[in-house]
């Protein structure tokens, strides 16, 4: 068991640095820790450990765990602003969420500056289906701690969700300005932009994720991940301007040569289909048949068929 | 004229008990002074909400403005925000007492009546008295007992000007100014220990002689901590750089297609 | 007032996927075919389990599916979700808009919304039908006349066979089968998963 220490604990560090929640693996690396007392061998990385192990207990509802971490956090460190977002947490889990709003409540009465406090109390208020409320905190919130990114995505899903999409938007351009080189934020913002039917901006804005994603490409590189999904998206405008006339509440303008954008996005979605080979790439005839007659590249196109 | 050639011979138990007790009696007042500080020191007052809103809110306008030549959001996007923004810091909405009532005149945070500010003033006297105490008693005590006989001498050599001050207590008339009295040994203590400092204490303790640091930089004193920012004239000045960056502004999507295009050689 | 029945693959299939996201809403469409008066729900095709509130991969996803049914000879009859709470039951707005999507093409479509209280116990289906008048009003859950509960004994509803909920539980805790499958979202991220069919997932000894 002693053997393993150090990859357990190289484990919960990787999964600390890149937020992963295996909260599973947490518990059962970090209770034999816990239990072997080894956590102050850690020496600094110790409270990081114990609050990681605190959250993945209260994940799986291993309270025992939890609470024992927390004691031991709480005795290090009283008083301490991380520490009493990890009680509210714990509360959350099993107090009705009424009882842990208030306790949030008064920990702002004594300290108004706490920003995790507050994006605490707006999770409660989602988990408990108190959508409006929580919209109206969390702009409160962003005008204060402006730069929290995550905050602004949050806020333009849960816009997303109450089918206000245009509102969604003008929350993602800010999380745009705060990571302009962010393509995922961009690749939203166009998804989102569709669904509020202004296509124009949409196009524009899934070619934007595609010159941030594909800034080195040319004719011979493979779209892959998230580069797929942009060029549906283009071909998926490009279908829908030529179809019918579509406005832009947003006024933007229609790019110009669309016809080459179409030829452009049928081919780049089929070089990956093809570039998986024949076999593997599964549906490729239903893509094929998907892009139907606008497909007019003939010897152009880079597939086998 | 004073001869060059005569050359004093000190008794060594000058060096023994003067020179080595005065330097360590420096370090280790310095060092206690070090701890002392940080241990008066209060954690940094927590602001309340709307004074960080207050702080943060030039921040906005400078993030909208970094990318404005190459930006992200498309134009009626990008305008909206400037205006809102131009519109508030107009208003002063951002300012943490609220807009400004009426045509009351809008005047600078008093520090006397501004509870922050005043703390940050008390924080530094405080810190001023633990640095000049000590060295008040330190000089006392070596005038006390260390008067009167030459200590060491210098290296390089002074003009006559310096005779008074170095040589004070010692009523020769032609004695080389290169031999100085233990309270200029202390002087020199004084200035010089802040390389020792920074080796036993690391670079931010609390014992080093910043006075003499921001004497150097004349730029360093402006920005005192605990002196009250004035946002109203702040956001003012933002007002025109927003104005400006909005001349400036380009859209990325704007030839997003034409580049798309190159890249894939269809144009 | 047709009966509904849900098959084994389609039920696995839903329940994989929904085992697969705990903590995320999913969605997919459902597909079968209409004998007598009966609506078959025979197979199911998963769409999203990320920003399942946008609607373009979901518009692929659903012209995607539309052509593989049609390639089986089976139509869309249906919409389901699993939502990202636990208590919640509420056919999403984005669902509506899917549902009423497929009820222009099949006048009897139903929409299926998980209950996440009550999945994961073998004796109970779990799923909420919601119907629609018209493609343009709203969709509601579906009150039994009477007092049976829709997929309990005398309903409109019911699954074939219908042990599935129990057979489904044990595939996901002993097999842990919902590691294998695979939606739209997981399809474009690399093309290779066969999102359409879940081969894999569906490697087990079926019994008709």
């Amino acid at each position: 068991m002693l053997a393993s220490l150090p990859s357990a604990l190289q484990t919960l560090a990787n999964y600390r640095i890149h937020n992963t929640r295996a909260s599973k693996e947490v518990v059962d690396k970090g209770k034999v820790l816990l239990d072997a007392q080894a956590a102050s061998s850690l020496g600094d990385d110790a409270w990081a450990f114990l609050e990681q192990l605190t959250l993945a207990a209260i994940d799986v509802a291993n309270y025992e765990v939890a609470d024992e971490c927390l004691r031991q956090l709480a005795a290090q460190f009283p008083g301490s602003p991380r520490v009493d977002v990890l009680s509210g947490i714990r509360m959350e889990a099993t107090q009705p969420p009424e009882i842990a709003l208030k306790f949030y409540d008064e920990l702002l009465e004594t300290d108004s500056s706490n920003a995790a406090i507050y994006k605490r109390r707006i999770s409660v208020l989602i988990r408990i289906g108190k959508i409006e409320q929580a919209v109206t905190e969390l702009s409160d919130y962003l005008d204060t701690f402006y730069t929290d990114v995550e905050g602004w995505v949050e806020l333009a899903e849960l816009y997303s969700s109450c089918n206000q999409y245009t509102s969604a938007t003008r929350a993602l351009s800010h999380a745009l300005l705060l990571a302009p080189q962010n393509p995922f934020y961009v690749l939203q913002f166009a998804e989102t932009a569709y669904t509020a039917d202004d296509i124009p901006l949409a196009i524009k804005m899934f070619m934007l994720a595609l010159d941030i994603i594909d800034r080195h490409a040319s004719e011979e590189s493979i779209p892959t991940g998230v580069s797929i999904r942009a060029w549906y998206g283009v071909k998926l405008c490009c279908r829908a301007l030529s179809e019918r006339s579509c406005s832009s509440a947003s006024d933007t303008l229609l790019p110009k040569n669309l016809p080459l954008l179409d030829e452009l996005s049928t081919e780049r979605v089929l070089t990956a289909y093809s570039a998986a080979g024949k076999d593997n790439a599964t549906g490729r005839e239903l893509v094929l048949s998907w892009m139907g007659p606008s497909d007019r590249s003939g010897g152009r196109l880079h597939f086998v068929r | 004229m004073s001869s060059p050639a005569v050359s004093l011979y000190l008794d060594p138990q000058i060096r023994d008990w003067v020179l080595f007790p005065i330097t360590l009696v420096m370090i280790l007042v310095g060092i206690l002074r070090h701890y002392v500080v940080l241990l008066l020191q209060s954690p940094p007052k927590k602001l309340p909400k709307a004074a960080i809103r207050e702080q943060r809110a030039l921040s906005r306008s400078q993030i909208l403005r970094a990318t404005s030549a190459n930006s992200p959001i498309p134009p009626s996007y990008y305008r909206s925000i400037s205006s809102r923004l131009h519109t508030a810091f107009e208003a002063g909405t951002y300012l943490k007492d609220g807009p400004p009532q009426g045509d009351a005149p809008s005047t600078p945070a008093n520090p006397m009546t501004d509870p922050a500010a005043m703390d940050g003033m008390m924080a530094g006297m405080k810190t001023q008295m633990v640095m000049m105490v000590p060295q008040m008693v330190i000089m006392g005590w070596i005038n006390f007992f260390f008067q009167g006989f030459v200590l060491i001498k210098l290296p390089f050599p002074l003009t006559l000007g310096f005779k008074s001050m170095l040589q004070r207590g010692i009523e020769t008339h032609d004695m080389d100014v290169r031999w100085v009295s233990s309270l200029s040994w202390y002087f020199l203590n004084f200035f010089g220990l802040n390389g020792l400092y920074r080796l036993i204490l690391g670079n931010d303790n609390s014992a080093a002689d910043t006075s003499q640091a921001m004497m150097s930089s004349p730029f360093a004193g402006t920005n005192q901590p605990g002196q009250p920012q004035d946002y109203v004239k702040l956001f003012k000045a933002e007002k025109d750089n927003l104005a400006f960056s909005e001349g400036l502004y380009l859209w990325l999507g704007d030839d997003v297609e034409t580049r798309l295009l190159r890249k894939y050689s269809k144009l | 007032m047709v009966n509904y029945t849900v098959g084994q693959l389609a039920y696995l299939k839903i329940f994989f996927h929904a085992a697969k996201h705990p903590h995320l809403q999913v969605n997919g469409v459902l597909l079968g075919k209409k004998v007598s008066e009966t609506v078959e729900i025979i197979d199911a095709v998963p769409l999203l389990h990320h920003w399942t509130s946008l609607s373009p991969m979901m518009e692929i996803g659903l012209d995607l599916a539309r052509r593989h049914a049609e390639s089986l000879e089976l139509q869309l009859v249906g919409y389901y979700q699993a939502c990202e709470r636990l208590d919640d039951t509420a056919l999403a707005p984005v669902g509506e808009r899917v549902a009423s999507k497929v009820k222009e093409g099949f006048t009897h479509a139903v929409a299926l919304v998980i209950d996440g209280d009550k999945i994961g116990s073998p004796d109970n289906a779990a799923l909420i039908p919601y119907l629609a008048q018209s493609p343009s009003s709203s969709w509601r859950p579906y009150t039994e006349a009477g007092t049976a509960v829709p997929f309990s004994s005398g309903s409109s509803f019911s699954l074939s066979p219908p042990d599935l909920p129990a057979r489904a539980v044990s595939l996901v805790r002993d097999q842990q089968l919902q590691r294998k499958f695979g939606d739209f979202d997981d399809h474009l991220e690399d093309v290779t998963i066969d999102w359409l069919r879940n081969k894999a997932a569906m490697s087990f000894d079926i019994q008709e």
